[in-house]
């Protein structure tokens, strides 16, 4: 049996394939994606054109991959934001456990989470313009919450634990503790909130684009080709089907690795597998 | 008569049980003795069933109803609970929390189809009667976190023996229970298996327990029963030398040199310190609960003070005062004349000189350091960190007799007894006067906690430690300690050099803490080299 079950190794690979084909769109696609050419337009798949075009002439394939950089990167940097401002506000809140700060911390979280996340998104780029910046923000602020629950909980059943006892005894201080001892007890747990904050990161900014808030023309996002193709998806149907199941992929795979990662974490299940 | 016959186990191709025969006679108690990992709760488990999975079995498992060991699931859950009745060492967490004592004690009667769920309650009534929770004072409908540590036990052996089985398997059932507590419930035992005519395999660690309850007795190492026979017999002949070492270990005296001096070092001035408790309903009061309630004490250099008490009476709160770590509401801590004042703010210096042991070998250390880093740690309240630290490290391990190749490796790869001894050794490398000892050998086997104790006595000599001894159990306070405290409710009831405390106690609570104490007849001490 694979140490963590199938549906990490598979999800792992699943991202993986997304993670190449958005980095190798760096230096190299099968087509120009902002070249339009109205000759080939709507093409079938062919030798020349592995999934086909669109109706401006695009290669499908191409713009996929392009797409999948925009939403890795807007997910990976929103990600980056929760985890950079909510992991140290849970490790703050945990280590003044029921003293002012903890409570400031945790209803500010409340707060946080009592908004509708995708509205606000909406909000934030309706009154900053839309462009994928933007779309990273709003995406990263409702993050925050999130990563400072998970630390503070995991952080709080640390800190009754003999071992820091011995290190407070050992005259270190709650921030030293937090670095030395708490955080990397807790790094699994971020990192398994980490990929399922991710696959939700990818389905806002898929979300975001299509209602046209996200990545600007001539970005290509697998939101805007979704949005794009709408209107023919009578007579094209590949148009949406392609982008949506990069999307459905894409975020399967993130979850089976966030479980895989669970149960490769947790030393019961571990046990449990011999 | 329930019998094992040539019970071996694997788990994953390790050797777990050896060809394990053993005779449980009804209406008796059997007692099943050995150290931590010899194999005594997975010969439970094998007749219960409930070996974890990868197991492979042989032998025999006869019960009235048939070999236990080749019946199905199904057919096992038909005789678990209902024919053969099992209660654990933790009563916490063998009850659902969100049930109430009623209704989890008549689930076993509803599961097996004795009874309806009306008769079930009554029947669950008389049960929780029996063991001695009436229902005028503990109604049906209490939960489980609303009983003690005790009366929660007492609930799990309503539970076991509510369909009257044929056995029933206790496995450590006082080892988390303070030893008042621990004599009512063996107590309990004992009644039932008069009474009803079931046999009681007793599993545990203790000899003394073992003495005092079980007619024929059975000693395992490494899977294996080394030897067996009724109690009295067994105890006096002492044939096989495993059962001697852990005879001789059970009560064995470390070789101490006294050398108190009149100084005082610790000096604990009236100490207070109260927690809110929770408000009952939503607009209740919140009360205050002392849980040190002004206590004074004082540690010599170079002395071994003892204190005593069960849990709940206030020693944690009161050693996490001492060692600085909360803070106190009334009263004064002084380390060699100097105030210790809770917080992050107390000087370094006076930290060095007073370090800790904690209970738990396996939740002392981080998990993901190396020995090298956690012996180090202290080296934090040092201003600067001295040049030969690994060499530093060495020598501590090196005084605890591990060997300096421990430090490259992590916590996981120690047994219980090493991680004690590496604790000890963190505790010693910034050549501290004090050492508080939180229950620290509680955890450790007999022959584990013998070498402890020798270790720590020598370090003693050594280095002219003073050791705060706090533990619940009287055997090794008195074996160790020049003076003892007995505290109870956050109070010190009692104070006074350790024999005399012992031996003529004056205080009823300390009277009955000694007479709770298990103990082996005295004139059963035969033995081979006695």
């Amino acid at each position: 049996m694979l140490k963590g079950g199938v549906q990490l190794w598979l999800g792992a690979t699943l991202t993986l394939v997304f993670l190449a084909a958005a980095l190798l769109s760096f230096v190299w696609v099968p087509h120009d994606v902002e070249a339009l050419s109205i000759a080939d337009k709507l093409r079938p798949a062919s030798a020349t054109y592995l999934l086909g075009t669109d109706h401006f002439g695009r290669d499908i394939l191409s713009m996929l991959m392009v797409g999948a950089r925009t939403s890795i990167a807007v997910a990976l940097v929103a990600v980056g934001i929760g985890m950079a401002l909510g992991v140290p506000l849970g490790l703050l809140a945990a280590a003044n456990r029921g003293s002012l700060t903890d409570e400031v911390v945790m209803r500010g979280n409340d707060l946080i989470f009592a908004f509708p996340s995708l509205v606000i998104a909406i909000l934030i780029t309706a009154v900053f313009g839309p462009s994928a910046l933007n779309a990273i923000l709003a995406i990263g602020i409702f993050n925050i919450p999130v990563f400072a629950r998970v630390t503070r909980g995991g952080a709080l059943s640390l800190w009754t634990l003999d071992w820091i006892l011995a290190a407070r005894v050992a005259g270190k201080g709650r921030v030293r503790i937090s670095a030395e001892h708490i955080l990397p007890n807790i790094l699994n747990l971020l990192i398994v909130q980490g990929t399922i904050q991710f696959s939700l990161g990818i389905l806002a900014e898929a979300a975001l684009s299509y209602v046209g808030l996200g990545a600007q023309p001539p970005t290509p996002s697998w939101g805007r080709m979704l949005a794009d193709a709408q209107t023919m998806i009578y007579t094209n149907p590949a148009l949406a089907i392609l982008p949506g199941l990069a999307i459905v992929i894409m975020v399967l795979g993130l979850n089976l690795m966030g479980d895989g990662l669970r149960d490769f974490f947790d030393p019961r299940v571990r046990r449990a597998r011999g | 008569m329930i019998r094992l016959e040539g019970l071996s186990l694997d788990i994953h191709g390790a050797p777990i049980l050896r060809d394990v025969n053993l005779d449980i006679a009804p209406g008796k108690v059997t007692g099943l003795v050995g150290e931590s990992g010899s194999g005594k709760s997975m010969t439970a488990l094998a007749m219960m069933g409930l070996l974890p999975r990868g197991c492979t079995v042989s032998g025999h498992a006869w019960l009235e109803e048939g070999d236990v060991l080749a019946k199905s699931e199904r057919e096992m859950c038909a005789l678990r609970g209902n024919r053969v009745g099992m209660i654990f060492q933790e009563p916490m967490t063998a009850l659902n929390p969100v049930k109430t004592i009623g209704a989890q004690v008549a689930e076993t009667l509803v599961i097996h189809g004795r009874a309806s769920r009306r008769d079930a309650l009554n029947v669950a009534r008389a049960r929780l009667a029996r063991v001695g929770l009436p229902e005028e004072d503990f109604p049906l409908t209490r939960y489980p976190h609303e009983l003690s540590g005790g009366q929660r036990q007492r609930v799990c052996i309503a539970m076991a023996v509510a369909l009257n089985p044929e056995l029933l398997i206790a496995d450590e059932p006082t080892t988390a229970l303070d030893v008042t507590t621990q004599a009512q419930i063996l107590d309990l035992l004992k009644g039932l298996v008069d009474e009803e005519g079931m046999s009681l395999l007793l599993i545990t660690h203790d000899l003394a327990v073992v003495a005092g309850m079980a007619a024929h007795v059975a000693v395992m190492q490494e899977g294996r029963i080394v030897e067996q026979g009724p109690t009295e017999t067994l105890f006096r002949a002492m044939t096989h030398p495993y059962t001697a070492a852990l005879f001789a270990a059970s009560s064995h005296q470390p070789a101490r040199t006294a050398q108190a001096q009149p100084t005082p070092l610790l000096e604990v001035e009236d100490a207070v310190r109260s927690y809110r408790t929770a408000r009952v309903g939503l607009f209740g009061r919140s009360g205050t609960f002392r849980a040190v309630d002004g206590v004074t004490l004082r540690v010599n250099r170079g002395e071994s003070l003892g204190l005593v008490g069960e849990s709940g009476c206030g020693k944690s709160t009161l050693t996490r005062a001492i060692l600085g770590l909360d803070a106190l509401q009334g009263g004064r801590v002084r380390l060699d004349g100097e105030e210790i004042h809770a917080g992050h703010h107390l000087d370094t210096d006076l930290r060095r000189r007073m370090q800790v042991v904690f209970q738990d070998p396996y939740g002392s250390f981080n998990p993901r350091w190396k020995v090298e880093r956690l012996v180090a740690e202290p080296f934090h309240l040092m201003q600067t960190r001295p040049r030969d630290m690994r060499s530093k490290v060495a020598a501590a391990l090196a005084d605890v007799g591990i060997e300096a190749a421990a430090m490259d490796r992590y916590i996981h790869e120690f047994s219980g007894g090493q991680r004690q001894r590496i604790a000890i050794a963190r505790a010693l490398i910034t050549n501290p006067e004090l050492i508080v000892l939180d229950e620290a050998v509680s955890a450790l086997d007999v022959r584990v906690r013998a070498q402890i104790l020798d270790l720590l006595a020598s370090l003693q000599a050594e280095h002219g430690l003073a050791y705060l001894f706090i533990s619940h159990d009287l055997s090794v306070v008195r074996a160790s300690t020049d003076r003892v405290l007995v505290m109870k409710a956050g109070r010190i009831v009692e104070q006074g050099p350790t024999e005399t405390v012992f031996t003529a106690p004056d205080h009823p609570y300390t009277r009955s803490l000694i007479a709770a104490t298990p103990r082996i007849p005295a004139d059963w001490q035969g033995g081979p080299d006695a």
